[in-house]
């Protein structure tokens, strides 16, 4: 078995090369105690070879300021208990971008793991014009270079033939770049200490000298656990570099750099007057001061429009199927508590995931596409200054937006924010953006409360209440992400640099591949918590059992509903309701809604449910009149009560998919019960406001 | 010893001994009462020239933009110390001249200009008066403001003198490729006005204008990267 590890910058088509490499073998996991993707997979070779190819995250450098680049060196360096160090290195070289791309090559080569240059994009370098001496470019970084198009699979061939030679160990891993001479004394100084103290083998001493020189508390000093005379040695040495202004890694950078400059002058021709490319030509209308904007706002608006029009259909089929698996189970399984578990909550609660994979889907496939092309950096280039009023930067926009439609792939989204500060403010405040869970509690109170009355331009008073809400919950976005990033997430704003990719075709493969992957996360991770969540209030609402009331109601003639709506009442839940109703009722909110509350607490649309079979409506939903009827006929629940109600559904979490994707992401339960407590403070205030003024008022 | 202090309010007197100085040469003259510093200026500038100059000349002496000499010369010219003329051959070009009451106030400026050199050179030895201007010179050409990358414009070039931000910006920024002595070009400034695309090393980079003012830069005349 081999083991290779597939590095390279972002944009470098390492993904492409993971894929024409592996098919469709793929896992993806992640690694332990952070965030960071780990996919893995594996191909066989001609001779019957099992290649394993891990595929590292996408990087500049390997000088672990980001999660993404501690992880990678710690997987080429051997050090992590998850994953087993790589026997080699494929790096993903962009053609047509070598200058930068080698930098990270000549990193990697640096860890003395041996490495083979995957030279992709020749096509695109050709089409530039640019002419690279292959052979010349191996002699001098002394690696082997296979040449390839790896979006049209060519040299994929001849890089898998190759690793399964295994020619990796006469390669030769010698710094080639020179720093200043008494830098360069400096460094042999300290790799010959760390030899001679049986610390780490001769030809990657350098490599782990510099990584010490390079900070203080490097945490490579940790991993060699150094003695404690050359740690004093070390923060000699360090304090004399700071006293003398040089920065060592600045200086490492500069060499590299260099170095590279020089080698470039023999391997690459290319014209002297660059042409203009395809990617300025596009930038020019897609970045341009009055048409950038102008686009970027409509395709938003064909992403919503899908989302919340084409992807009803999926779903109203979803929700049939389900409600006839259920049906059907009920009919030919007898009555038994098993039963009534599996049926309301098993197959309701993995239906109430389920019913939004449509939306999800397409949401993920926009995203997918647009990242596959490289417009999704320009959006946030577009957004950055927007975002910069709260604090933010644009790389949060694109995680906000996906929360319309659902805050768990939106959460997800916030990885690609470097920044921690900025990661966590996004990641806490997505949740109050209106999402579609929260549409049919709106439809049904506004359906039930709001009168059709038409205002100007055609707009109706529910429809501008919809709007109104939708609004409250961007304020409360805004609001939100401007206080914790003037409080707890305080903070100079970071540095944003981003990398605006070339456009590309976007691949179809690669697309649905991408969405097929986040999607089975989404099921995987939402799906299971949802799960038991589900049985859980389904117990709570089913039990204590009294089947002394139940009988004698059924005897006096109660119809059906009497008995579930009495049933329901006498549970745990509605106890629950009853045992909270002195602490809503300053809201306006009685026990009923209580119930409706506790239940909701899992995911927010279970209320129109609870609240059909509190006030004993058959088979109801948002859309159902009787059930709409049923409520306003219900005194306790004036217009201002279904306005804090409307009011504390925008910034209450009631969604347990969110807390739980919030615990994986923030590694801990401190992150998702602050975000409980913060909205339901908010939605608790939010809604007194209202009911309490409005009481006042009218 | 060294005594900030004492250094920063020897300093500060010297600067004031100049300007008063200056003033004083001006005080029994009735001629440029009715100027303000910067438009003395302009006419000091205008004087360093025999013939008459085009406008985009001294405004890039001068290190303004052509419009807002304009409207520094539409006053001067009121005040009747310079006026505009046009080219013979190419009537499009505007230049300026000195009028006799803007000569006047020239002779006076540059007589003043070496009775001061002259009060120096007697007050120190030789030794100390090379060194002085050494000294000084050294100091006007690092303590002169620099051009840093926000103030480029959309499709020019520049090279990076130095990045001033300093700790993991600075180090990100030099592992994209942005060095010193590299070339960036700037593409697209967002529609707010913040942040900047620019080119470097055959990609396109987007920086906000923060760290783009602590990249400094001289203008190259290339036009591409």
């Amino acid at each position: 078995m081999i083991r290779i590890a597939l590095a390279g910058n972002p944009n470098s088509g390492k993904t492409t090369v993971f894929n024409a490499l592996t098919g469709s073998q793929q896992k993806i996991a992640n690694y332990g105690g952070v965030t960071v993707e780990k996919k893995e997979g594996a191909f066989k070779s001609k001779k019957g070879k099992n290649i394993i190819v891990l595929d590292l995250p996408g990087t500049y450098s390997l000088d672990a300021t980001s999660p993404d680049e501690q992880i990678a060196q710690e997987v080429l360096l051997g050090l992590r208990k998850d994953t087993e160090k790589p026997h080699a290195i494929v790096v993903v070289v962009d053609a047509d971008n070598l200058e930068r791309h080698l930098y990270l090559t000549l990193q990697l080569k640096e860890t003395g793991t041996p490495i083979i240059i995957a030279l992709n994009m020749m096509d695109i370098a050709q089409r530039h014009n640019k002419k690279i001496n292959i052979e010349e470019l191996s002699n001098k970084l002394g690696v082997p270079v296979v040449p390839m198009v790896a979006r049209s699979e060519l040299g994929i061939q001849a890089l898998k033939d190759f690793l399964e030679e295994e020619k990796f160990t006469s390669i030769d891993i010698q710094r080639k770049w020179k720093l200043s001479p008494p830098l360069e004394e400096l460094c042999s100084r300290v790799s010959q200490k760390l030899v001679l103290k049986n610390l780490v083998a001769e030809e990657v001493s350098d490599f782990y000298a510099r990584g010490l020189l390079r900070t203080k508390n490097s945490p490579l000093s940790q991993v060699l656990k150094l003695p404690e005379d050359l740690q004093k040695y070390l923060t000699q040495c360090l304090n004399q570099l700071a006293w003398q202004g040089i920065h060592f890694s600045e200086e490492e950078i500069s060499a590299r750099y260099q170095w590279i400059e020089k080698i470039l002058s023999t391997v690459l021709h290319h014209p002297s007057e660059s042409q203009i490319t395809w990617t300025e030509k596009i930038d020019k209308v897609l970045l341009h001061k009055v048409a950038g904007p102008f686009i970027f706002f409509g395709l938003i608006a064909i992403l919503f429009q899908s989302i919340f029009t084409w992807a009803t259909y999926p779903m109203d089929v979803i929700d049939t199927t389900f409600g006839w698996l259920s049906v059907q189970v009920e009919n030919i399984v007898p009555s038994s508590f098993l039963r009534d578990l599996f049926v309301e909550g098993v197959i309701g609660g993995v239906g109430s995931v389920i019913i939004f994979l449509p939306q999800i889907l397409l949401l993920f496939f926009f995203i997918c596409l647009l990242e596959d092309t490289g417009y999704m950096a320009r959006a946030a280039f577009l957004m950055d200054r927007l975002m910069a009023r709260v604090g933010l930067s644009g790389k949060s926009f694109i995680p906000l937006l996906s929360s319309f439609a659902c805050a768990i792939p939106g959460v997800m989204a916030c990885r690609t924010i470097e920044n921690k500060r900025d990661r966590f403010t996004t990641m806490l405040v997505a949740p109050l953006t209106t999402c579609s869970a929260r549409l049919p509690v709106y439809a049904l109170l506004i359906g039930a409360f709001v009168p059709a009355i038409p205002l100007a331009f055609g707009l109706t008073l529910p429809g501008v209440t919809l709007f109104g809400l939708y609004l409250l919950g961007i304020i409360g976005v805004i609001g939100a992400a401007w206080v914790f990033r003037k409080t707890i997430f305080r903070g100079e704003a970071p540095p944003v640099i981003l990398e605006l990719p070339t456009y590309k075709m976007p691949q179809l493969k690669v697309v649905l591949r991408n969405m097929w992957n986040r999607s089975k996360m989404f099921v995987r991770r939402a799906g299971t918590i949802i799960l038991s969540m589900s049985i859980v209030l389904w117990l709570l609402s089913s039990f204590p059992k009294n089947p002394e009331l139940e009988n004698k109601l059924v005897l006096e003639g109660a119809s059906p509903q009497v008995v579930s709506s009495n049933m329901l009442e006498q549970s745990y839940a509605g106890r629950i309701g009853k045992f909270i109703e002195p602490v809503i009722k300053p809201l306006g909110f009685d026990w009923k809604i209580g119930i409706g509350l506790v239940a909701s607490f899992a995911a927010r649309e279970v209320f129109v449910s609870t609240m059909a079979t509190i006030y004993q409506v058959e088979g109801a939903d948002e859309e159902s009149l009787s059930l709409r009827e049923s409520l306003q006929r219900d005194t306790n629940l004036t217009p201002l009560v279904a306005m804090s109600l409307l009011v504390f559904y925008v910034f209450a979490c009631q969604c347990m998919s969110t807390i739980a994707i919030v615990r994986r992401e923030t590694n801990s339960w401190r992150w998702p019960l602050f975000m409980v407590a913060y909205m339901t403070a908010l939605a608790y205030v939010a809604a007194l406001l209202v009911y309490q003024v409005g009481s006042i008022l009218f | 010893m060294y005594q900030p202090d004492k250094y920063n309010q020897w300093l500060f007197n010297f600067i004031n001994r100049v300007h008063e100085i200056e003033e004083k040469a001006f005080e029994n003259e009735l001629l440029a009462k009715d100027l303000t510093y910067t438009e003395i200026h302009v006419v000091y500038e205008l004087g360093k020239y025999e013939a008459p100059q085009p406008m985009n000349v001294i405004a890039q002496d001068l290190q303004i933009t052509q419009s807002s000499l304009t409207s520094l010369v539409n006053r001067i010219e009121e005040k009747k110390y310079l006026k505009r003329t046009r080219d013979e051959s190419d009537r499009r070009i505007v230049s300026l001249e000195l009028t006799e009451r803007g000569n006047k106030l020239n002779y006076w400026h540059t007589q003043f200009h070496k009775n001061l050199t002259k009060k120096i050179r007697e007050i120190l030895n030789p030794g100390e008066v090379d060194l002085f201007f050494n000294t000084l010179q050294k100091l006007n050409h690092s303590m002169s403001i620099p051009l840093t990358a926000d103030q480029l414009k959309p499709g020019q070039v520049a090279r990076i003198e130095s990045i001033r931000s300093d700790g993991s910006t600075k180090t990100r920024l030099m592992e994209m490729g942005v060095l010193s002595g590299t070339k960036i070009k700037l593409l697209k400034i967002a529609p707010l006005g913040d942040p900047f695309e620019i080119q470097v090393r055959g990609s396109l980079v987007s920086i906000r204008k923060q760290e783009a003012s602590q990249i400094e830069v001289s203008l190259s005349e290339e036009v591409y990267v």
